[in-house]
């Protein structure tokens, strides 16, 4: 064979490669299991497509497109939801970790996760599922009701919607939350936050709790860590705190991006003057993990130096999560300043809160303890 | 996204490159503007094709698969060719000026220069000196790539096929020049290494956001940019010389190939020796850029090469006494301070801190740091709250001092081991102050695999915490033969744990694959196997039944921790957790074994699917790549090609074969190299004159002897210690290194033509860059070593079939 005929050859191939973007992705469209397809909701047509209306990404996709969350698909000119009673991650966890500490505490709650994922933060814990779609997951056939049905087989009071994206199996997370409020089951959202109004006002009516990722409060370490924007997230907190769904909120402090004393400041007070100074306020360690493999571990006085600002500027219960044995993981009494709530670890030592009150000076401590 | 910066980049780069070739003689001034003419060409065409589909699509509202690509290939293109139109003007600028001057600019020539000619015996010394610093900048530079992309075969392949590629194109170019400054390029040669250094800590800086791992696509960019000034010129030089020594004193280009191989096997001795907390990477590189100098400036006589030589030798004792390595490290790993930088026999250890807390990174990934109770009570209690009275315990790796101070806590212990491999990390880890008083405690400098073979004392606990299997040398630690040793050296009722990989909310294919295998493995020895998911996969064995009510058996023996207790574990959810691990393990998937190592073709899909590589992508485009000669080559290419690549997977499995064996993997993979590298220049040496049909025939004596050490293979591993299993790998390199330099030698001999050198040569390189890549990476993980001895057989055989079926097709039509 001559130079010019391999070259020739391999050019030839090489452009068939690069328009069959299924053989460079490696995930061809007609392996998708049509089994779990649910019509999405929050869908509008457009010249460009089909957008879908959930998140801000507001993908526009045209038949057989995949979303930018990798489980919405359009088929016959439709959105449908790919990710439907197929989670691929299913554990019990006690409340404490997700983190919730003013949410019925001392209790487990049954989380569940389909693939999928709105952002693609390079630190992602749940990288295996958030950033692949459901049809390259190995999956588990729990349709809403048995969902509830395992909730009570194992004894939890809630059921969380979490570890990936809970929006992004927005259709799923309804229904589940729907059944699970006739069951008497508390509904628990742990979210990136990254959701259009519409449909977050709608999720709310069915949520008990939610824990919110405020990742950063700089759109460019937003945008550079994450693949989103700060604005959308702000506006979910405003509207689940409006919604009267009991929230708290996590900042994980990233060595070298989300570290900055000013920031965190910043973020403390944005959070103060909108009306959070009661919001749980959880400051959690990082570890290297997924993309982030060359970074430290957060030290342990940066997370003590965030929690002393996030006191200073008057958020009254604050926390600092995965460092065990930190003294942060008590809550105190914004009135008169005794220990309310002793914890070790996820069990509570002593309670001293009755009915939503501080048993010493009988002032309301927020959450949802019972 | 549009990639503005990418493309601007490495637009910049390749321009001063092919310019400083140009300037240089490597290439021609018109071979050089014809590169950017036909860029210039290429870019606008597609710019433009892509630029006229849109305009009617918007206009005509036509619905189009993938405009939103074709958009992005318009951009894309439009900024390269943005870049290279910037390029063109800065030639034609005297154009312009005279245009508004109004007055006739003399008309450039682009002449080349003269060659200027060494003096005779000049050629050994130039030639051992380009094999010296090539040796030493290969082993240097691919350290410091794999800390970028992660140390596992794939990406250690991809980055040596790089390396090969971009020196076999110097050396094919060499063959089409006809003149060339061989005294400039050999002065500049070493500097070529410094810019290149440069120009991978710029890139790596302006490529990847700060901590994070690049894919492997960003890595073979930024390691085929970096290499391109020493591996081109490297390879170019080496033809250039070796046609010329022939051409002006006789040295047969075999002659030739002997001396630069005989400097590479310097270069490995001396890199291996000061290794070892001596020198630093960069201390090493910038010490051989500098001895370089030395004998370069001696050999030659130049005017003021004396002051010159007291000038070079004085900054050789300044870097030595300097150690520029920790300055070098924080750019490299600028997320933190770091303190020190040390390179050891193993890797690069980088003590340093970041806002007051002390950490320490291992080849730029992170093993050691403060506060990390989760992570130390999980690695200990697990395992030692199993044994009813633990005594005598066994720890492997993963730091010394927080770990003995975790066992310590259980009051039946009366001594502890703490074994690891490298001793740098073990004074990292280790503060010597401290006193043990509450038992023996035992540190030991040896590798896990060989002392366990070595030691017969018996342990109640042996507890691994060595990293996951990510690369063969790893692989030893997780294999059923490994397990059975372990076995021996456990008490009765004595409990085994090792660490298998990190713990999330789901197990990945490649995850349930590796936990399949190891598992199986761990199932043929032990009765019972227990998995504990916590920051980790943790796997506890022991031939008595395990118990997994954690919190209540530290409780019971009044264990203080602050982690791992009842406060934050619980029973439901640790056998909720260890039921899901069961889950997914599947019974039928093949052990993991020194022969077969499973593992780690699992954990390297992992890791790819981490960094979003496609891999039978990019495995496909390099192999394609490197597949070029053997198609387009000729029978003497084409048998040069086959060899090298055996000779390169040979080299691979005898360094396995030693692993598995003698277990102590860096001391002796120096002195294999050695043997190699000497195989080359004894056959290439070599004053034989056997008949060339004979000759010919050596792929097909490759290929007998491959299939005859597919069936010593499984003997030498069994052989448990001595010296046998390293005489008998040597003797598998010895044989194969020393035919392929024959080869080379017969095949160039009395061609003193430059096409030809450079066309065996690039043959050589791109057979021994596949050989590595695909053995490795590939063969190995998947079917094992004996299976894989035996695929490289049939690639000689075909190799041979195929030359044969060709001349003789050839005889009968002409």
């Amino acid at each position: 064979m001559k130079k010019r005929e391999f070259v020739k050859n391999c050019l030839l191939a090489a452009g068939g490669m690069s328009i069959c973007p299924n053989f460079i992705n490696g995930s061809p469209l007609s392996q998708v299991n049509r089994n779990n397809y649910r019509l999405a909701l929050y869908q509008e047509e457009s010249a460009k497509g089909v957008m879908c209306r959930i998140c801000p990404n507001e993908c526009v996709l045209k038949e057989g497109e995949l979303s930018d969350c990798r489980n919405r698909i359009v088929k016959d000119g439709k959105l449908y939801t790919m990710a439907y009673g197929n989670p691929c991650s299913v554990n019990l966890d006690p409340v404490e970790k997700k983190p919730l500490y003013h949410f019925m505490p001392a209790t487990l709650t049954f989380s569940i996760a389909t693939a999928g994922c709105n952002l693609a933060c390079l630190n992602c814990q749940n990288w295996t599922i958030s950033q692949t779609s459901p049809d390259k997951t190995r999956n588990t056939d729990l349709m809403p009701d048995k969902v509830i049905s395992n909730t009570l087989k194992y004894k939890c009071k809630s059921i969380s919607y979490t570890y990936s994206e809970p929006i992004t199996f927005y259709e799923y997370v309804f229904d589940t939350a729907t059944l699970a409020k006739q069951s008497e089951l508390r509904n628990i959202l742990v979210s990136n936050g990254y959701i259009n109004n519409e449909p977050l006002l709608k999720l709310s009516s069915v949520i008990d709790a939610a824990n919110i990722d405020l990742k950063s409060f700089n759109d460019k370490t937003y945008l550079k860590l994450t693949g989103g924007k700060l604005e959308p997230v702000l506006e979910t907190l405003k509207t689940l705190k409006e919604q009267k769904v009991w929230l708290e909120i996590t900042n994980l402090i990233v060595p070298d991006y989300t570290d900055k004393m000013d920031e965190i400041r910043e973020m403390c007070k944005w959070l103060y003057a909108n009306g959070f100074s009661d919001t749980p306020l959880h400051f959690s360690r990082f570890h290297p993990m997924y993309k982030l493999e060359q970074l430290p571990p957060t030290p342990v006085s940066t997370l003590n130096k965030a929690w002393d600002i996030a006191k200073e500027e008057g958020i009254n219960h604050v926390y600092i999560g995965n460092v065990p044995g930190t003294h942060a993981s008590d809550t105190w009494c914004d009135k008169c300043g005794k220990k309310v709530v002793e914890r070790v670890g996820y069990r509570i030592i002593t309670n001293n809160i009755e009915n939503g009150r501080c048993k010493f000076c009988n002032s309301v401590i927020n959450g949802v303890w019972e | 996204m549009y990639h503005v910066i990418i493309i601007g980049i490495i637009s910049v780069i390749l321009y001063f490159l092919t310019l400083t070739g140009s300037k240089f003689g490597l290439i021609t001034t018109r071979a050089h503007r014809s590169f950017w003419n036909t860029i210039l060409l290429f870019t606008f065409l597609i710019t433009a094709t892509a630029g006229i589909f849109l305009a009617l699509q918007s206009n005509y509202k036509w619905d189009i698969e993938g405009v939103e690509k074709i958009l992005n290939w318009h951009v894309d293109f439009g900024i390269a060719l943005s870049f290279t139109a910037l390029i063109h003007l800065t030639w034609h600028l005297g154009y312009f000026k005279s245009l508004i001057k109004g007055s006739k600019e003399k008309q450039k020539t682009y002449d080349t220069p003269e060659e200027s000619i060494l003096p005779a015996g000049n050629f050994r010394i130039m030639l051992l000196l380009l094999g010296f610093i090539s040796g030493a900048v290969q082993v240097i530079f691919l350290r410091e790539i794999l800390n970028l992309s992660g140390g596992y075969e794939i990406a250690a392949g991809a980055v040596f096929a790089c390396w090969i590629i971009v020196s076999a194109l110097g050396a094919k170019l060499a063959g089409k020049n006809k003149r060339t400054n061989i005294l400039t390029l050999t002065t500049i040669l070493p500097l070529g290494s410094i810019i290149s250094f440069l120009i991978y800590i710029l890139l790596s800086k302006i490529l990847i956001e700060e901590g994070v791992t690049p894919g492997i696509i960003y890595t073979l960019i930024i390691t085929g940019l970096s290499l391109i000034p020493f591996c081109f010129l490297s390879g170019y030089l080496f033809v250039r010389l070796s046609f010329n020594a022939s051409r002006e004193t006789l040295l047969l280009p075999g002659n030739s190939f002997a001396i630069e191989t005989t400097g590479s096997m310097l270069a490995g001795i001396l890199v291996t020796l000061f290794t070892g907390n001596i020198l630093g990477n960069f201390q090493i590189l910038i010490a051989a850029v500098l001895l370089y100098y030395i004998i370069f400036l001696l050999a030659g006589k130049f005017k003021f090469h004396r002051l010159l030589v007291i000038i070079a030798s004085l900054c050789l004792v300044t870097v030595i006494i300097f150690e520029p390595d920790t300055y070098i490290r924080n750019i490299l790993l600028s997320s933190v301070k770091v303190i020190k930088s040390i390179d050891s026999k193993y890797g690069n250890i980088a003590i340093s801190e970041y806002e007051g807390e002390k950490s320490v990174f291992y080849d730029h990934r992170l093993i050691d740091y403060e506060q990390d109770v989760k992570q130390r009570e999980e690695n200990i209690h697990y395992a030692m709250v199993q044994h009813d009275k633990p005594e005598d315990i066994l720890i492997i790796s993963g730091g010394t001092d927080k770990h003995i101070q975790e066992a310590l806590k259980y009051g039946s212990v009366k001594s502890i081991t703490y074994l690891e491999r490298d001793p740098e990390l073990i004074a990292c880890t280790q503060d010597t102050t401290i006193e043990y008083t509450e038992a023996e405690v035992f540190i030991e400098n040896d590798d896990a695999f060989n002392y366990i073979r070595r030691h017969r004392k018996k342990y109640d606990v042996i507890i691994s915490l060595l990293t996951e299997p990510d690369n063969i040398v790893t692989n030893r630690f997780y294999t059923k033969e490994y397990f059975l040793d372990i076995k021996e050296i456990l008490n009765k009722g004595g409990v085994f744990m090792l660490k298998a990989g990190s713990s999330s909310s789901y197990i990945s294919e490649e995850e349930s694959g590796f936990l399949s295998t190891v598992y199986n493995s761990l199932n043929d020895v032990f009765s019972y196997i227990l998995p504990i998911k916590g920051e980790s996969v943790y796997l506890l064995s022991s031939d008595e039944k395990l118990k997994i009510s954690i919190p209540e058996l530290i409780s019971a023996r009044g264990i203080d921790n602050t982690y791992v207790n009842g406060y934050y574990l619980n029973n439901e959810i640790i056998k909720y957790n260890s039921d899901q691990v069961l889950g997914v393990i599947d019974s039928s998937l093949q052990k993991n074994l020194l022969d077969k190592p499973r593992a780690v073709f699992y954990i390297q899909k992992h890791q790819l699917e981490k960094t979003g590589s496609n891999r039978l992508f990019v495995i496909i485009v390099i192999c394609l790549l490197l597949l070029f000669p053997f198609f387009t080559g000729n029978n003497s290419s084409r048998t040069m090609y086959s060899t090298s690549l055996n000779l390169a997977g040979t080299e691979i499995l005898a360094l396995i074969l030693i692993q598995s064996t003698a277990g102590n993997f860096y001391q002796l993979a120096g002195l294999l190299i050695a043997v190699a590298m000497g195989g080359l220049a004894i056959g290439s040496s070599s004053k034989l004159n056997i008949r060339i049909k004979l000759v010919d025939m050596s792929p097909a004596l490759l290929g007998l002897l491959a299939i005859l050490f597919a069936l010593l293979s499984p003997l030498i591993l069994e052989t448990r210690y001595g010296s046998i299993p390293v005489i008998i790998s040597l003797v598998i390199i010895l044989i194969p290194a020393i035919l392929a330099g024959y080869y080379y030698r017969r095949k160039t001999d009395g061609k003193i033509n430059s096409r030809i050198i450079s066309s065996i040569y690039f043959a050589d390189l791109c057979g021994a860059a596949l050989g590595f890549m695909v053995i490795a990476g590939i063969f190995v993980p998947l079917y094992g070593i004996k299976l894989t001895f035996y695929i490289l057989a049939f690639i000689n055989f075909a190799s041979y079939i195929t030359n044969q079926v060709i001349i003789g097709i050839r005889k009968l039509i002409y």
